[in-house]
């Protein structure tokens, strides 16, 4: 975490292989990514990793299950199977056939929550998920990623300490650097914001 | 988007079938050449001379040829109050036309010999606005190639495919002695008329006779308007042409919206050619059923207008003018074109964080 404008997306999209580092590398379970092409580094986005943006961006077009289907690494009959598994884990099964626009913004981003997990991903990256909603819905969303940690690595960017509570370390950024590693009860406790306030 | 595509099939459609009422109009009225064709006498006789009819006679592949009077009676058009043609037949003779023609009276009764009555087809009865009683022509109507002196009164309405009409010869002899007489050609099969007619044209001698053949009347006629259908043409292409770059290009707009959902996807691992198959499945169903709405609403709304418009004044539309229908195709699949064009050539140059990061 660490106030706007202190790298912390940026961080998320280098490790995830949205962008590329201007300098040094970055390797996933031995492969570095300055070795792999964009189609090999788009492949290894869809096969290991899960995202969710500030904005719950959906298929219109689409029912929620079709939208969490898209995140499957093979989309057909399985994957129907497999999200719906996915709803029904994330509690939100009754959602599965509405199109998106018949969801609030909180479910919206539920959906994408089970998107990123449809392909049981090492790491879901979530880039500020709750930014663009209200406390409760920031924390139901927050719960669900949160459940998540059995199963692999969760990284969260916010600069809302509040939502940090299930997370087992922080990281601070400032001026586009990692600063320190605190505790999210130093995190809520503000030290994060003296850190990052220097 | 569907909206645009709804209206822009209603705009082309409407056009199309508008402008190819005209042509409608021309075929309609010559639709009993399809029948029979008439053999008419140069304009200094009253009949046809004996060595033409015995050409006709001779013709093979000829059913029947009857001896015709006549009266005409004016009807209206889109190119104004044009003569259509009543014939005066002994009753087997209509009886005859009418199996043929596929026509049946349906309200009212047949003429009886010598009575100034007539029987007409129920298109006729709609373009003159006439009900059974009234008078179908006489002596006061104006313009048109001859009155009748006599007003004729309407006995019957007959239901089928063609406009035509009839009166009783006995009638037309009595009261119409100076009108000329003619031949009405039919074939054993009506399939061969139009090469039987041909046949006919090219054998006759066209100083004494005129073969007023289907070909031969709607061919004059579409000659005299050439110049109108050259314009017909223009309208419809501009037109068509107008409506689909200005859909495509709402298409690219509706798109360039939508481009921050596509960049998502992209991020989450999906190929671009998955994306772009996304898009053409999308746009192909918005598409096709835009262009069916808009083809109902065409339909729905031509045939209301039939009624309301275009009959009363003498124009004939098709509401399902099939034609009109093939013009519209370019709709969807200049849209369908657009929309791919655009998401590819976004998609080629998509940088998923630059659109994440705008939010």
């Amino acid at each position: 975490m660490g106030p706007s404008g202190s790298g912390k997306s940026s961080l998320l999209y280098v490790l995830s292989g949205l962008k590329r580092p201007t300098s040094g590398d970055l390797s996933f379970r031995g492969s570095c990514y300055s070795k792999m092409n964009d189609k090999q580094i788009t492949e290894l986005r869809r096969k290991n990793f899960g995202f969710v943006f500030q904005q719950p961006w959906l298929l219109n077009w689409q029912t929620s299950l079709e939208n969490v289907m898209m995140g499957a690494p093979v989309i057909d009959s399985s994957a129907e199977e497999l999200a719906d598994k996915c709803f029904h884990r994330l509690g939100i099964h009754e959602l599965r056939m509405k199109q998106p626009s018949q969801l609030s913004g909180g479910e919206k981003q539920r959906v994408c929550v089970a998107r990123a997990m449809m392909n049981s991903p090492a790491v879901i990256f979530a880039d500020e998920p709750t930014a663009s909603l209200d406390q409760r819905n920031g924390h139901m969303v927050v719960d669900l990623l949160s459940e998540y940690k059995e199963q692999g690595t969760v990284v969260i960017v916010t600069h809302d300490a509040a939502m940090l509570s299930q997370a087992d370390r922080v990281l601070v950024m400032r001026d586009g650097c990692p600063v320190d590693w605190v505790s999210p009860a130093e995190a809520a406790a503000g030290k994060t914001y003296a850190v990052s306030q220097g | 988007m569907a909206v645009v595509i709804v209206l822009s099939v209603f705009l082309i459609a409407s056009v199309v079938t508008i402008v190819n009422s005209v042509d409608l109009t021309v075929t309609t009225i010559y639709n009993y050449t399809q029948i029979a064709t008439p053999i008419i006498p140069q304009r200094s006789t009253l009949s046809v001379d004996d060595s033409s009819e015995a050409i006709v006679r001779k013709q093979p592949g000829i059913d029947q040829i009857m001896d015709s009077g006549a009266f005409f009676m004016n009807i209206n058009t889109v190119f104004g109050r044009v003569p259509f043609i009543c014939f005066a037949l002994t009753d087997p003779q209509r009886d005859y036309l009418m199996h043929r023609a596929g026509d049946r009276l349906t309200s009212g009764r047949l003429p009886v010999a010598g009575r100034p009555e007539a029987i007409l087809s129920e298109g006729l009865v709609r373009n003159k606005k006439l009900k059974i009683g009234d008078i179908v022509a006489g002596p006061t109507d104006e313009g048109g190639i001859a009155g009748c002196p006599i007003p004729v009164k309407l006995v019957g309405i007959m239901s089928g495919p063609s406009w035509i009409a009839f009166t009783s010869r006995s009638f037309a002899d009595a009261a119409l002695p100076a009108m000329p007489t003619f031949l009405l050609v039919t074939t054993k099969s009506p399939g061969d008329l139009a090469a039987v007619s041909k046949s006919l044209d090219n054998n006759l001698d066209h100083a004494k006779v005129q073969v007023l053949s289907n070909h031969n009347l709607v061919q004059q006629l579409r000659d005299s308007l050439a110049s109108m259908y050259l314009i017909m043409s223009l309208v419809n292409a501009m037109v068509i042409l107008v409506v689909a770059i200005m859909s495509g290009m709402l298409s690219n707009i509706y798109f360039t919206q939508r481009l921050s959902e596509f960049a998502v996807l992209a991020a989450i691992g999906l190929r671009r050619s998955v994306l772009i198959w996304h898009a053409v499945s999308e746009t192909a169903i918005l598409t096709a059923i835009g262009w069916v709405l808009g083809i109902i609403v065409t339909w729905s709304s031509l045939s209301y207008m039939r009624g309301t418009v275009f009959e009363p004044r003498g124009m004939l539309i098709d509401p399902h003018d099939i034609v009109a229908l093939l013009y519209t195709v370019p709709i969807p699949l200049i849209i369908t074109l657009f929309a791919v064009a655009t998401i590819a050539y976004r998609m080629s140059r998509l940088d998923p964080v630059a659109i994440i990061e705008r939010r």
